[in-house]
């Protein structure tokens, strides 16, 4: 079957973004296919390369970017929720001149339009956190 | 190929950033030409009330967007009688006027769309 995941939580918003991580590696092991990973909302902090957590603790961007390299997985933050709160990419921050870009690598900023086209390539769309 | 999607939102206006989201995920549903409904749970039935001037707490207002929704296509907009009878409200009082659904026509509804999108 083919997924598509989307995630609306920061790392330590909730336990929705990590929930996310644990489903996308169970359906990939599962022989499932995940057509794209969409982070919406808050869920564009798990973008983050600045996230710097103790070295014994978990790291959730650093998650992303393992399993997305190990399955050619496409990670990518809606650009409109990402650049509000300060998620940028290199292009983003000289366009919005701001002093340092915090994309992580392996990670894409494009639009809402992938979502949707996600939506339709889809056998399902999964969403992990939100409520608020 | 052509999916419906059901967009459902569960937030007040202002409390976070979830009704312009919301709005924001089935507008762009509405440009790729995919058939989109709205359904508003819970206190995102206070997205519906008219004449909201939320320019007081510097934000703008829902209004305005759910206004441009037929411009998009976007007329099937849906909520429950449980969120209506949790804030007093009538559908008559709202704008747009929802379509009002009971829980056996709310299992209906999400099951008659191939996409739904939470928030």
């Amino acid at each position: 079957m083919i997924f598509t995941i989307v995630v609306h939580s920061a790392p330590y918003q909730s336990g929705s973004a990590a929930t996310a991580l644990r489903f996308t590696r169970a359906a990939l092991d599962a022989g499932h296919r995940i057509h794209r990973v969409f982070f919406y909302r808050e869920g564009v902090h798990n973008a983050s390369a600045l996230a710097s957590p103790p070295r014994d603790e978990r790291s959730l961007p650093a998650e992303w970017q393992a399993v997305a390299q190990e399955y050619d997985l496409d990670l990518v933050v809606c650009i409109a929720a990402a650049v509000r709160r300060g998620v940028l990419n290199q292009e983003e921050a000289r366009r919005y001149e701001k002093p340092a870009a915090n994309l992580a690598e392996g990670f894409e900023l494009s639009g809402l339009g992938q979502l949707v086209e996600a939506s339709i390539q889809s056998d399902r769309v999964v969403t992990f956190g939100g409520g608020r | 190929m052509s999916k419906s999607v059901l967009v459902i939102c569960r937030s007040a206006p202002y409390r976070s950033s979830a009704a312009r989201d919301a709005l924001d995920m089935a507008l762009s549903c509405a440009v790729f030409e995919l058939p989109v409904s709205l359904l508003l749970l819970d206190d995102a039935v206070l997205q519906l009330l008219p004449g909201q001037q939320s320019g007081a707490i510097g934000e703008k207002s829902v209004n305005a967007m759910l206004g441009a929704l037929p411009m998009y296509d976007i007329d099937r907009i849906y909520t429950s009688l449980a969120s209506l009878a949790a804030h007093g409200l009538e559908a008559e009082s709202l704008d747009p006027s929802p379509e009002v659904l009971d829980a056996d026509e709310l299992k209906q509804l999400i099951d008659g769309h191939e996409v739904v999108l939470t928030l």
